[in-house]
């Protein structure tokens, strides 16, 4: 994940208008002269319709330098653990295994799948468009999109508590090979590596997130007092993650709001106000002529 | 006079390698159980959603599952002599 490929993340309570804003984005993205990537990451996906083009799993270009695509969360939790049952077939005896493909139709609905086959795109996705400026990822409501950002670090929390136990049998298991033989006996000890793999993994994806010139999150809100308490929820939970929002997107904005009280409550780098349009924001045309309407547009 | 002399250290090396081994099996015997008892607590923490208890992130699991058939059936087997810990224990220390 070493790529000069600029992540942008939009975040917000349901309905606020993250979609439009992504979408808005890109468009203002592209027509700077930008190649980019709008993937819509949130389940119930809003940018077929707002494009009003067909989109999937697979990347399509929708005009030049402007790519889009719905990441499918059930393929992603598919694909893994299709892949989890195949290396188990391989490496376990047949009846274990046999007796395991029960519990593997159950899995897919345990809590923590969805936000893990979430990440599992995100990576793929950063690894497959290192050619692009910019990967817009227009985010889940709250509750998941917190669940994925918290992930790496949560798993961190458990794997180096699980490598450290693993250690101190390791160390236990050397101490018995010198009594019993006289030498100290070595081994690879497979679960060892593959908890140092996992570590170094989530490590990396929590070092792309943590790097602001290579992520960037924007929050956005309307403005009613739900969509502010929510904003600083959502504010507060990355702040645990040590992660920081830098732009405000304020949505639905109409004259004679004060933003004056969110300036005081937030600490943003810049705020981009969307006026409140009569008219539903729908397909390229729209949105363009839309953008055409804003003054100014936050750099990134 | 050699030849005996051969054999009686052939006799006491046999013995000594006997005695050392009782040694060693006897030192490490306590150890081995340490060690047994570790590897479960690790199998149960990595795979204690399979039995009921709670666990890591699900995706941590069966990203070990893979390198972890020996835990999987030692766990499943503890799950099947559950409800007789002590003679486990007091076998370990051969206490009758």
């Amino acid at each position: 994940m070493n790529s000069n490929t600029i992540n942008i993340f939009f975040l917000g309570k349901g309905g606020v208008g993250k979609s439009t804003s992504s979408a808005l984005t890109a468009l203002q993205l592209v027509n700077s002269g930008k190649k980019v990537l709008l993937a819509s990451m949130d389940p119930a996906h809003n940018q077929s319709d707002i494009l009003q083009i067909k989109l999937s799993e697979k990347s399509k270009e929708i005009r030049p330098d402007f790519f889009a695509k719905e990441v499918d969360v059930n393929y992603w939790v598919k694909k893994y653990l299709d892949d989890v049952a195949s290396q188990i077939k391989h490496s376990y005896s047949y009846l274990t295994a046999f007796n395991l493909e029960n519990y593997f139709d159950v899995i897919k609905f345990s809590p923590g799948i969805e936000e893990y086959a979430l990440l599992t795109a995100f990576k793929e996705i950063r690894e497959n468009n290192t050619d692009k400026d910019y990967i817009i990822f227009d985010m889940p409501p709250t509750a998941l999109a917190l669940k994925f950002f918290g992930l790496p670090r949560i798993s961190n929390l458990w794997l180096k508590k699980l490598l450290d136990l693993r250690e101190k049998i390791l160390k236990k298991k050397e101490i018995m090979t010198k009594i019993q033989f006289g030498k100290k006996e070595v081994e690879q000890d497979k679960i060892l590596n593959n908890l140092n793999i996992q570590i170094k993994s989530y490590s990396n994806v929590k070092t792309v997130f943590e790097n602001e010139a290579q992520t960037v999150l924007n929050l956005v809100m309307n403005t009613d007092k739900l969509s502010f308490s929510e904003s600083s929820l959502i504010v507060e939970n990355l702040h645990e993650f040590n992660l920081r929002i830098s732009n405000l997107f304020l949505n639905k904005y109409f004259d004679g709001f004060n933003t004056k009280e969110i300036e005081n409550n937030f600490n943003f780098k810049g705020m981009q106000i969307f006026p409140n349009n009569t008219l539903p924001l729908l397909g390229l045309e729209t949105l363009s002529q839309y953008l055409n309407s804003i003054d100014n547009f936050i750099d990134f | 006079m050699n030849k005996l002399f051969g054999y009686i250290k052939k006799k006491a090396t046999s013995a000594f390698e006997i005695y050392d081994a009782v040694s060693k099996g006897k030192a490490v015997d306590s150890l081995e159980y340490e060690l047994g008892e570790m590897e479960n607590i690790f199998g149960l923490l990595i795979l204690g959603a399979f039995v009921g208890l709670p666990s890591p992130p699900m995706q941590i699991t069966l990203d070990l599952l893979p390198e972890m058939e020996k835990h999987f059936l030692i766990m499943l087997n503890k799950v099947d002599t559950a409800e007789n810990p002590l003679s486990d224990l007091l076998s370990a220390f051969d206490v009758i």
